[in-house]
């Protein structure tokens, strides 16, 4: 039966009972752009804690010492070989930075505090939040700057200011405590109090001069695509035999099972929705076979083939699904491009700071998402009208005639 | 088809009736009606089962879930409520404290809100073994009022908890990072009250392993006097932290507690404790809710057009109805009580499945396998015992209650337009 | 010698209705040939239109076998049954012929559309058939502002309009009055004579029977006299 016959008949049919078929579209409609929109939020909510993780000094892949996680300190520093970013000719790289991070306690006059002392060289950090940091005061101008930029909180923490002195202590590698003294340079303002609280940047020959040692106890990479991560453990773990290559995903479980959660959470959503809406889809499908017997039956005996009719039930499931789906997206597009920019969550905050997000928040519409559900909507429309479909096919000529 | 639907027609019986009929037959006329085609009925009512199920599981677990989540989350450390001094929440340095630690908990334990309550001192501190040291926090509890306000003593993985006053408590993490063992001794370091140096010498007789490193790493209990004489705080504490019976009863005890605290002293409930937890869930239970929202519209819909798709095939014998003199309006209740006997239909197995479920559940609890990272982060137990109470298993049949009875009533009121003579001409 | 239109030898149809069987057809034998106009005439219940149901492949016999334009039917599955009933047999109902989302224009071109006529010879030859039967203005109206006689002429000229071997047609007047009836029969008759449709028609009305060139009679199952 030509394709085009085939639509013409079933849009007729559907539009015979419009009224029916036209809230069978709202409810799909409604439907897909509830879960296009709840999906908005938690791809947004994914892909900006990825970030914040990524962005927060982790990198998509970072180099360490194996014993570093478990006892963090410079005994588990490492010394680079010169040009190892050679091995990574092939993975285009955004950028790359070698750190010397070790727990510090960090004292003002009236307070002490526990922190993470890192030694950076800022022409490196383009590529964490160090780079696109808004700091009162001065930042830090190179690796050799003695000075050290701490966060707002901290520094409010210490009862200190931008000029004042510090002192800072640690452990060098034989174990034993150094202790020094640091002007701050400048105080930072983060997305995130948290980080404000934890981090204290230095020039990163500063922390290897009190620790008196030239190692590095991380070495994190940025990569123009995180789809390379896969490439670029396996090249970079030819480089660095004894050391710890990781991907953010390992050093970030949490993260990383919040973003999988996303990705599983779209499928769920589809399926709780539309499992609810199916029921009504079949009884609207059934119905339209049921009215149509003498119909189906007289056009059988026409000598329409039995898998025409089957395809045109399917047709027509198919049509409703699609005309539901279409309105549906085009209403989510529509209600989320007044929020593209970005929602101010900042009554939510201190989760979102948990959770590495900021308090502007930004849903995501991917086009990608919209295909699935698309996609997955013409096949529930088959599926749908499987069942009406064998009901249709067993209506024969005859009961067309006898009715 | 017409004869069948004569049978079925209420009797108009006497030449005084006015067209209306009794409730009752109603009922029965409705209930025969509903069946007429099975099929259509099954397939609606499977829908509002199906969503009273996913309705009443997914809210069971989600409230089931907080209530685990606040009970895990206040029982490590924060406990239902605490008092502190006024600013110590916002800077908790060291000089923010209670004086008088002892008579304002003696007089808390009084009230009989309190199920337990126990004085905590805290310090940030250097903590050296030898010649290695870390930075952490030292946290000044007594050892027999402690255990009741907080899980941490239950974590214990070797030896004991704070046997003598010169004990510590130290987390595993922390343990293997310094190279101690039990019996070891550590020194701790801090900035005392007025700027001075606190110093006390501990040994350690316990070790704790949380599963959360960032704990495991930095915190070490001691008995309470001794961190009180090393910072110089006399009887003075920093928290005073709360039991009541429920932690959901913690807003309103605070309420009561708070005006008999002395000046300067407040009481802050978990909410205000753990803004993030009370966010959490308030995130979480704003996308249920649209999930719920959806669920419940979109059956309403399909309930809708089953009735639609009704009251278009029956345009006929309605149309006969009125002929032979019944009111519209019976007609229109008619639909409605057969709506009413859909949702009966849709309800009872919804409601048997998800309920029966629930109260099971609601007893054994639900391991959540697999994902002990994220329970350690969210602050979730392990097991959740779904919630079951009114609120839970009754939401969602009774908002269907509604919507089935009002997605009955839109295409019904359409036969109040209804002209029998054109109802009759109408093709079948 | 000529070919068989249809062919029908110890056709049997029994119908298993509350465990009493029906046997609505009993070893039927009957021969159309090409060119007649045959009527089938018998009581109520005799066994006309299952006689036509089998002929037209909508029904299978229990017993004996059917040929119809030298093809034995009950060789052929549903999906060749359809071709068959598509391309050589058609049928003119009682009530009820009409898709009701076409217009009768559209109605006459269906078959040829599932033909796979293309379609400016579709709408040429469609549109010559409906003026040929005096409906070229009520070509593009729905079927449901139709009178059951305009319906039964659009379901003739959708009938003809393929050239089929074998038209069948059951109790074609039950739903006209008298000078519909008498339209029709010409329509017929003209199909016939001009287009060498061989007709087999079932009905119990004189006047249908008038116009058949033969006439064959049913009771309980059995042609009894031809
Ligand atoms: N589907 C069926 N099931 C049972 N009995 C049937 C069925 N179709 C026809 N019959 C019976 O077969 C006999 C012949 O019917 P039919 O061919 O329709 O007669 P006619 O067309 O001559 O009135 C009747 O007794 C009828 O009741
Ligand atoms: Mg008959």
């Amino acid at each position: 039966m030509p394709l085009k016959l085939l639509l013409q008949l079933s849009w007729r049919n559907l539009w015979r009972h419009r009224r029916r078929n036209g809230i069978m579209v709202l409810a799909i409609a409604l439907a897909v752009t509830g879960v296009m929109l709840m999906n908005t939020l938690m791809r947004g909510m994914a892909a900006e804690m990825r970030e914040a993780v990524i962005d927060n000094l982790t990198g998509h892949i970072k180099v360490i010492h194996p014993g570093y996680m478990a006892d963090p300190g410079i005994g588990r520093g490492f010394e680079p070989e010169q040009g190892w970013e050679r091995a990574l000719a092939d993975v285009p790289v955004a950028g790359w930075a070698q750190r010397v991070r070790v727990p510090a306690v960090i004292m003002s006059e009236r307070e002490t505090r526990g922190v993470q002392l890192v030694g950076v060289d800022p022409a490196q950090e383009t590529i964490s939040f160090l780079g696109s940091l808004s700091v009162d005061g001065e930042a830090l101008s190179g690796a050799e700057d003695r000075r050290i930029v701490v966060g707002a909180t901290l520094a409010e923490q210490l009862e200190t200011s931008v000029g004042r002195r510090l002192v800072i202590m640690t452990q060098g590698a034989d174990g034993l405590n150094r202790e020094a003294g640091y002007r701050i340079a400048g105080t930072y303002d983060a997305d995130s109090n948290a980080l404000e609280k934890v981090f204290v940047f230095t020039g990163a020959q500063t922390v290897a001069r009190l620790l008196e040692s030239p190692a590095v106890t991380e070495v994190s990479l940025r990569l123009e695509s995180g789809d390379d991560i896969p490439l670029a453990l396996a090249e970079l773990g030819a480089v660095f035999e004894d050391l710890d290559v990781k991907a953010w995903q390992d050093l970030e479980p949490q993260v990383a099972s919040m973003v999988l959660v996303a990705d599983f959470g779209l499928y769920i959503m589809y399926f709780v929705i539309m499992g609810a809406l199916v029921f009504g889809l079949v009884n609207a499908l059934v119905t339209a076979v049921m009215e149509r017997v003498r119909e189906l039956g007289m056009l059988r005996a026409l000598g329409m083939r039995p898998r025409s009719v089957v395809a045109q039930v399917v047709v027509e499931s198919t049509l409703v699904m699609t005309a539901g789906v279409v309105v549906g997206l085009a209403l989510a597009v529509v209600c989320y491009l007044p929020f593209s920019g970005g929602i101010d969550l900042s009554a939510f905050s201190e989760t979102m700071q948990m959770m590495g997000v900021r308090n502007i928040f930004t849903p995501r519409l991917e086009v990608a998402d919209m295909v699935i559900v698309f996609v997955l909507s013409l096949v529930l429309g088959v599926l749908a009208s499987l069942y009406p479909a064998r009901r249709a096919v067993k209506v024969t000529p005859l009961d067309a005639m006898r009715r | 088809m017409a004869a069948a639907d004569i049978a079925q027609a209420p009797p108009v019986a006497a030449p005084t009736g006015t067209g209306s009929v009794g409730i009752g037959l109603h009922m029965r006329v409705a209930w025969r009606n509903l069946w007429r085609n099975g099929r259509r009925t099954w397939l609606t009512a499977s829908g509002i089962a199906f969503s009273i199920f996913l309705c009443v599981v997914f809210m069971s677990f989600q409230l089931g879930s907080y209530d685990g989540m606040i009970d895990t989350a206040t029982g490590m450390m924060s406990g239902h409520m605490q008092v502190q001094q006024v600013d110590y929440f916002d800077d908790p340095k060291v000089a923010n404290r209670i004086a008088g630690g002892s008579e304002l908990l003696r007089e808390l334990e009084q009230s009989p809100d309190v199920v337990a309550a126990a004085p905590r001192v805290e310090g940030f501190a250097l903590v050296s073994v030898g010649e290695r040291s870390f930075g952490g926090l030292v946290m000044g509890v007594d050892p027999v009022r402690e255990p009741e306000v907080s899980a941490l003593s239950k974590q214990i993985v070797e030896g004991e908890y704070l046997p003598r006053t010169d004990s510590a408590y130290v987390g595993k993490a922390l343990a293997t990072n310094l190279g101690l063992k039990i019996g070891d001794e550590i020194f701790v370091m801090g900035s005392a009250l007025e700027g001075g140096v606190a110093a006390a010498l501990f040994t350690v007789d316990g070790l704790f392993d949380t599963g959360q490193v960032e704990l495991d790493r930095s915190i070490l209990q001691v008995p309470l006097s001794a961190v009180q004489s090393a910072f110089d705080l006399g009887d003075s504490v920093h928290r005073i932290v709360l039991m009541g019976r429920n932690a959901n009863d913690a807003t309103a005890i605070a309420e009561r507690l708070a005006p008999a605290l002395p000046e300067g002293v407040r009481i802050l409930d978990w909410d205000k404790l753990l803004p993030e937890l009370r966010q959490m869930i308030q995130m979480d239970a704003v996308s249920g809710l649209i999930i719920y929202v959806l669920l419940v519209a979109i059956v309403t819909l399909s309930v809708a057009n089953s009735f639609t798709m009704t009251v278009f095939e029956r345009t006929r014998e309605f149309g006969m109805l009125i002929a032979i003199g019944m009111r519209p309006g019976g007609i229109v209740a008619m639909i409605v009580i057969e709506a009413l006997c859909m949702w009966v239909v849709g309800t009872a197995i919804g409601a048997a499945i998800s309920f029966s479920l629930m109260v099971g559940l609601g007893i054994v609890g639900v391991p959540i396998a697999g994902l002990e990272d994220m329970a350690g982060q969210f602050m979730m137990p392990e097991r959740i015992h779904p919630e079951v109470s009114f609120f839970t298993l009754g939401t969602a049949p009774l908002v269907l209650l509604v919507g089935t009875l009002v997605a009955g009533l839109i295409p019904a009121l359409r036969v109040r337009r209804l002209k029998p003579v054109e109802a009759l001409r109408e093709e079948e | 010698m000529t070919q068989h239109v249809v062919e029908c030898q110890g056709v049997s149809r029994t119908y298993q209705d509350d465990a009493v069987p029906v046997h609505a057809l009993r070893g039927v034998d009957f021969a159309l040939d090409p060119g007649e106009f045959v009527s089938l005439a018998g009581p109520s219940g005799s066994g006309k239109s299952t006689l036509l149901h089998v002929i037209g492949g909508l029904d299978r016999p229990n017993a004996g076998a059917i040929s119809v334009d030298g093809e034995d039917i009950n060789a052929l599955g549903d999906s060749e049954l359809a071709d068959l009933r598509l391309n050589k047999i058609v049928f003119v109902f009682q009530a009820y012929t009409l898709i009701p989302v076409r217009s009768p224009h559209e109605n006459v071109e269906f078959i040829m559309q599932l033909q796979g006529v293309d379609a400016a010879e579709r709408g040429e030859r469609a549109l010559g058939t409906l003026d040929s039967l005096g409906m070229r203005d009520l070509a593009d109206r729905r079927p449901g502002e139709m009178s059951g006689g305009q319906q039964q002429r659009v379901a003739i000229a959708r009938a003809i309009v393929t050239n089929p071997v074998l038209l069948l047609a059951d109790e074609p007047s039950a739903n006209l009055d008298t000078g519909t009836t008498g339209e029709l029969l010409e329509l017929l008759k003209r199909l016939n004579k001009e287009r060498g449709v061989t007709i087999l028609t079932a009905t119990h009305d004189p006047m249908v029977m008038g116009y058949a060139s033969r006439q064959v009679h049913l009771r309980d199952g059995e042609i009894v006299r031809e």
